[in-house]
């Protein structure tokens, strides 16, 4: 996931021409402090995520919900923070089918 | 203008050509002769001044000398057609309509809906007070109620006096709308002729095949049709030669499909259109072939731009809605809910979009006409239509409809996408989303129904 998760920021960052020092990492911060992205590469890179994961598994699965924004931590603070929080939905969601 | 003018006017025209719907061809004699055949009809029938009509069927011989028999007789005509079947009832209660006709066969069958007193409508009894008749249009508003546009059809007739020269025109848009309307004034007030085609689908093809058989000049139209035009390609299988003129309104027209059609007819001009049911069809010029700048005016018309929106304020404007307060200001402004952009001069326009659907990314405001135009000039692409969903970190995010000519996964599709948009246009504009449809949504009239997916 932390994989596919890094290829989506590689692939909008190459889109914005940013060239970053490091490369990308699980620690790599999306909000806040030293973020990669801003609002709308945040937003982007969610609705990527969604697509690759969908086609992935071919479920469809919604990370920008109530559920995400509720948490008292946002499982968009970091590459590695996003990988974990679709990787726990992608369980969720296969214990509700099973 | 009076309709008697007008009718004198058509009498001058003698035994040229008016109307041809399929087999059945109508001089302007004969047209003079229908309107006053139905005048008596509708008078021995017991129509009077005021009187409000439900004109029923689209465009024909029998009901456009209907349309003007309604006025002759100071009575208000309400044309329905086909396409608004469904909003037939509602419309004829909200007008109090005390007859309603149908214009498809001759004689025209005339129904009294109800005798007696009823309460008049205010503005109805202001025009009977003028003496002058009536025209009633419903806004294409795809849900909530829709609103009756009261004309004066003395002050709606004013704009059309000889002016332009006779074409053969097509009558693309419809019976029940403003265009449809401008489009059969300007065309018989000139001496033209008006080519009417069967049922109101209006197909690429069968609109080519039209053109060629009739050699039509003037083409008035919507841009979402000549972008169907293009696509299909049908263009290519007909003579399409006779063509002076396509004019093209309703909704903003993508920069990307105005250059196609520049390719494809460059020795057409290509003229934008403005208008809506409440203020009518004024003169527009248009910077050139190639633009979407406009300069909208004429006599009696004035405009300004007051936060982005343009402003109207006219002498031929409606009378005002029956069933919804007067959208005029104290001053008579009427604000028309259309974004535009003004050019340095501060003389031309250019059309952004509705107000209504102007998506607010994190703050910035976006029209959906824009980002549409950028993107119809991509590869692989057959239409779009950009709308807004609701997104917890932006408040709004611009997701793209598009209808692909072949299949693409979604994730190749939209990073060759958003790579497309760079450059073209800001990151706040552009799409985030981008989905995959069989078909886009359209409202009755042909326009993009931005909102359907709203509701």
């Amino acid at each position: 996931m932390l994989e596919l998760i890094v290829k989506s920021v590689q692939d909008i960052l190459n889109l914005t021409d940013k060239k970053l020092a490091e490369g990308i990492t699980a620690d790599t911060p999306l909000v806040g402090a030293g973020r990669v992205v801003d609002s709308i590469g945040l937003v982007t890179l969610i609705v990527d995520v969604e697509n690759r994961v969908a086609e992935h598994t071919n479920r469809p699965i919604s990370l920008m919900d109530d559920r995400a924004m509720s948490q008292t931590r946002s499982p968009f603070r970091t590459v590695g923070t996003l990988a974990e929080y679709v990787q726990e939905l992608i369980h969720a969601d296969l214990k509700e089918r099973s | 203008m009076k309709t008697n003018d007008l009718i004198e006017r058509l009498e001058s025209f003698g035994d040229t050509i008016a109307i041809i719907q399929q087999d059945v061809v109508v001089t302007y004699q004969q047209l003079v002769l229908n309107i006053h055949k139905y005048t008596d009809l509708l008078v021995r029938n017991g129509v009077v001044s005021g009187d409000v009509m439900a004109l029923e069927g689209d465009f024909s011989p029998t009901s456009i000398a209907l349309l003007l028999a309604i006025w002759n007789c100071n009575a208000v005509a309400m044309p329905l057609t086909v396409a608004s079947h469904d909003r037939r009832e509602r419309c004829i209660r909200i007008a109090g309509c005390r007859w309603r006709c149908h214009g498809l066969n001759d004689p025209p069958r005339i129904d009294r809906l109800y005798s007696g007193e009823t309460d008049e409508q205010e503005l109805i009894q202001k025009l009977k007070h003028r003496n002058h008749p009536g025209l009633i249009l419903f806004t294409s508003g795809t849900t909530a109620e829709p609103k009756a546009v009261l004309h004066d059809s003395t002050l709606f007739l004013r704009k059309f006096r000889p002016s332009r020269p006779a074409m053969i025109t097509l009558a693309f848009l419809m019976f029940d709308h403003m265009g449809g309307l401008d489009t059969l004034f300007y065309t018989l007030g000139n001496g033209g002729r008006l080519i009417i085609l069967n049922g109101v689908k209006r197909s690429p093809e069968e609109v080519a095949i039209a053109i060629e058989h009739h050699r039509i000049e003037l083409l008035p139209t919507s841009p979402t049709f000549l972008n169907f035009l293009i696509m299909s390609e049908v263009y290519k299988n007909y003579d399409l030669s006779s063509l002076k003129r396509i004019s093209y309104g309703s909704e903003p027209m993508p920069e990307s499909t105005l250059k196609r059609l520049t390719q494809i007819f460059p020795e057409v001009n290509l003229a934008q259109s403005y208008g809506t049911s409440e203020l009518g069809v004024p003169r527009v010029k248009s910077m050139s072939s190639e633009s979407t700048w406009i300069r909208i005016g004429g006599e009696g018309f004035e405009t300004k731009v007051v936060a982005g929106q343009l402003k109207v304020r006219s002498s031929t404007a409606m009378m005002g809605y029956l069933n919804a307060i007067s959208p005029f200001d104290d001053d008579g402004w009427y604000a028309t809910g259309d974004m535009v952009e003004t050019d340095p001069t501060g003389e031309y326009y250019r059309i952004l979009g509705r107000a209504s659907d102007l998506i607010n990314v994190g703050g910035e405001k976006v029209a959906p006409a824009e980002v549409e135009s950028v993107l119809l000039g991509a590869d692989n692409i057959a239409d779009v239509m950009v709308t807004a969903l609701p997104n917890p970190i932006l408040g709004q995010m611009i997701v793209a409809r598009v209808v692909l000519l072949c299949p693409e996964p979604v994730v190749e599709l939209s990073h060759r996408l958003r790579s497309f948009c760079q450059g073209k246009l800001a990151a706040y504009q552009t799409p985030l989303k981008f989905e995959v449809v069989e078909r886009l949504e359209q409202t009755s009239s042909g326009k993009k129904w931005r909102n359907k997916s709203r509701e």
